[in-house]
């Protein structure tokens, strides 16, 4: 590390020209960018003025130093409070320098470093030029229905190596300045995102409190990765393709619960010249994320006679109880963990309740019959079913065939779905079943899959399989791919 | 009623049944210039003069169109074994550039009408919006993903370049274009076809495994594939070629060179299969693309990791 004594930065834009060649006549010059800086060696005293040029040059064009300003003797000075920006990113061609002052006895070296207004000029069209071949690249993708962000993105991070602001036709309109045009649609589409998640698996014995969620992101752009992090469960995700698992550990208390993180988005190979300003220039946005847990909850009970008396025992999983409650019709009979009440009091079926939450409750009598149990067990074979609530978007508000045949034919074109007859189908238990009426023409049901049978997202009937009761409608399968 | 059925039969069978001959054709981002204007009526000229001509069962009649004669040639070799028919009355879609000035027109819903297929048209343009080359295109969407992983423009140009090939090439079957597959394939082109064999060697017990069905790789040059194909298309009223999962990798070192991978359904009047069609390309005259290496291997008795692919190979060049 240098031990720097630096007594001053000039920046000075004078005018003139560079017939003489020395410091005082090009830092007088309006032709040039120049920038002094006072160093032990030539090499750090270059180094620092060039960093100070850049600092200046970007500060000039972007406004993204904070500065202090002191007038001093007639001279600014400028001291550079903090930059932790991606200054030294500028692509700066024709840089030269040369040195000032030495000084032998101090052991100190002044360098001027400066840059002709012309090559700046020139550097900053070298980098439109590649900013306008990522907006044309844009262009072409956006034509053929192809995904272009991660296009915007690398345009975006490489408007921060010109010197001066590019501006440029897109679309038919003009672009005043290119870095603030991309940087409004990059957080447009990071917005625009949303999460669907469709399953979730809880760990094996032992790791019962660890869950992977699959999920998927709407409108994600294949070319970009995308990072979940949350900070109170310590917990990242990258979303590749739009497709992603995070891995939690936590106890739920309740079937849905809420956690807060942020999500960022970066891409897999940026290119080398602009990996630094993508370190620095990170977009981000915080969001609220449900996880909905009661595929996975199980609240049920055991009971047994011990002498005149019922005793019974919680038998949960995967949720963190936090309070008991024992019920008979309206009458509490306990908040203890296990019941004991004597067997002539208990004339109904007994209900419990776990958290105060009614989703968390099972009612049984004490043979053990289940009279109505509203956190669903898990399955027995397949913890991981799909929660298909983005597919269920498609299909709601669905009447009339006609409106049907529009739906399927826009899942067809966008690769989304395929469908036919239950026999075309390897697994027909993920497919969705759409259910017409040949009478009148009418979907009489939309039947989702799930691990156990299938709900009408019309009525909410749930099915355990499609059979007799359906005798006389047209069933469409569909399969989301 | 029956409307309804025939439509549900639709749906199902995603077949169009409808008749209909005349196509609207809409390019949302035509400019006005008067070779973009060229270009959509020369589409829709040629949409139409298609739907009349598969309705009466007869050749296209090119008077208004605006053709060049290799174009013609090809639409016509390709109306003997695959005519087609749009299975819309309006279609609204883009206008694409090629390189060299060139337009595209894609994802024409058409039918063919021998096998009743579906297949997305695609039509070319030259600089001045005559029409220079018709084929089947891949679906829009496995069209669009491929060349949304282009880096940069020159890697969209490319990846644009290759599928244009690919869609060219598999159309040459349907036209049994034995002169324009020769031309595609260098002269020391290596063929290998994939043979599923009817007995399995027996293991040390004695007992043939009934799961290790296993696949010989016969080689074939040029001379033999060629005539080979010319058989086939002797004894086929038609042919048609499909192609899926299509992956494309640039040579690490050879940036001209690309290893095409994709699985081929080929559905002929008598005989049809499934596979993994590997094509090791080479792009160092961008004009006239050569393949150096076809290899097709059973999709059914092939393994994932036994698909060849460019990895596979060293290159000299």
């Amino acid at each position: 590390m240098v031990k720097s004594f630096i007594f001053g930065l000039l920046i000075l834009i004078g005018v003139g020209h560079i017939e003489a060649q020395s410091c005082d006549d090009i830092t007088s010059d309006a032709l040039y960018f120049s920038a002094k800086a006072t160093a032990e060696s030539e090499e750090s005293a270059r180094l620092l003025a060039q960093d100070y040029l850049i600092n200046q040059i970007s500060t000039t064009v972007q406004s993204v130093s904070a500065l202090t300003t002191t007038e001093i003797s007639g001279e600014v000075t400028q001291d550079y409070v903090s930059t932790g920006t991606n200054v030294s990113s500028l692509r700066l061609k024709g840089l030269r320098h040369m040195v000032c002052s030495q000084n032998r006895r101090n052991n100190e070296v002044t360098v001027l470093v400066y840059i002709a207004m012309e090559d700046l000029e020139s550097s900053a069209r070298a980098v439109e030029t590649q900013v306008r071949e990522y907006f044309e690249l844009m262009a072409m993708k956006e034509m053929i229905g192809a995904y272009s962000m991660t296009d915007v993105y690398f345009a975006y991070l490489h408007t921060f190596l010109s010197p001066l602001p590019i501006s440029l036709e897109h679309n038919g309109r003009t672009i005043n300045d290119a870095k603030t045009y991309l940087e409004v649609m990059l957080r447009e589409h990071l917005n625009g995102l949303s999460f669907d998640f469709e399953s979730i698996t809880p760990g094996h014995a032992g790791m019962e409190e660890q869950y992977s969620i699959s999920a998927s992101i709407a409108n994600a752009d294949p070319g970009l990765n995308y990072n979940l992090h949350i900070p109170s469960l310590n917990a990242r995700a990258v979303f590749r393709g739009g497709q992603g698992m995070l891995h939690v550990f936590m106890r739920p208390a309740a079937p849905k619960e809420t956690i807060n993180g942020y999500l960022t988005f970066g891409a897999g190979r940026i290119p080398a010249e602009v990996q630094e300003v993508a370190n620095l220039r990170v977009f981000s946005r915080s969001m609220s994320i449900t996880l909905d847990f009661s595929q996975v909850i199980s609240v049920d009970f055991t009971t047994e006679l011990q002498a005149d008396h019922v005793v019974a025992t919680p038998r949960l999983a995967h949720v963190s109880p936090r309070s008991f409650s024992w019920e008979m019709g309206n009458q509490r009979l306990s908040n203890d963990q296990i019941l004991r009440v004597p067997r002539e009091n208990v004339t109904g079926p007994i209900r419990l309740v776990i958290n105060d939450n009614q989703a968390l409750s099972v009612r049984k009598t004490i043979d053990g019959d289940v009279v109505q149990m509203n956190a669903e067990a898990p399955p027995e074979s397949e913890n991981s079913l799909k929660l298909s609530s983005a597919h269920a978007a498609h299909f709601e508000n669905l009447s009339h065939f006609s409106e049907l045949q529009k739906v399927l034919a826009q899942l067809r074109r966008g690769g989304l779905a395929v469908w036919g007859n239950k026999t075309d189908f390897v697994n027909p238990n993920t497919c969705w079943v759409l259910l017409v009426d040949p009478q009148t023409e009418q979907v009489q049901y939309v039947l989702s899959p799930h691990h156990r049978g299938r709900t009408d997202i019309k009525s909410g009937q749930t099915f355990n399989e499609v059979g007799e009761q359906f005798k006389g409608l047209i069933a469409i399968w569909v399969d989301f791919i | 009623m029956g409307r309804f059925y025939i439509a549900v039969l639709m749906v199902l069978m995603t077949i169009g049944t409808t008749a209909q001959n005349r196509t609207q054709i809409i390019l949302r981002n035509v400019d006005g210039s008067a070779v973009q204007n060229n270009v959509q009526n020369n589409a829709q000229l040629f949409i139409n003069a298609a739907n009349i001509a598969s309705a009466s069962e007869q050749g296209i009649q090119w008077d208004d169109i605006d053709v060049t004669d290799n174009a013609r040639d090809r639409v016509d070799a390709l109306w003997q074994t695959s005519p087609f028919r749009c299975t819309e009355t309006r279609m609204t879609t883009n206008l694409l550039r090629l390189p060299g000035n060139r337009f595209q027109v894609r994802q024409i819903p058409v039918v063919v009408v021998k096998d009743r297929v579906e297949q997305e048209l695609v039509l070319n343009f030259s600089a001045v919006g005559a029409l220079e080359d018709v084929y089947f295109g891949i679906e829009q969407h496995r069209y669009s993903n491929l060349l949304a992983e282009g880096r940069d423009l020159r890697d969209f140009r490319r990846r644009q370049m290759i599928l244009d090939f690919i869609e060219n090439f598999r159309t040459a079957y349907n036209r049994k274009d034995l002169d324009m597959l020769e031309m595609t394939f260098s002269e020391n082109a290596l063929i290998i076809v994939g043979r599923v064999l009817q007995e399995t060697e027996r293991g040390f017990d004695g007992m043939a495994s009934l799961d290790d069905r296993q696949v010989e790789l016969i080689r074939f040059n040029k001379q033999q594939y060629m005539e080979n194909l010319r058989g086939v298309f002797r004894r086929n009223a038609f042919v048609n070629v499909t192609f899926d999962d299509i992956e494309i990798v640039q040579h690490g070192h050879h940036n001209d060179i690309y290893g095409v991978n994709l699985k081929q359904t080929w559905r002929s009047s008598t005989y049809g299969d499934e596979g993994y069609l590997f094509l090791m390309i080479d792009f160092e005259d961008e004009d006239q693309p050569l393949i150096h290496v076809r290899a097709w291997q059973p999709e059914k008795d092939t393994p994932m990791k036994e698909v060849i692919k460019l990895g596979d190979f060293d290159i000299v060049k």
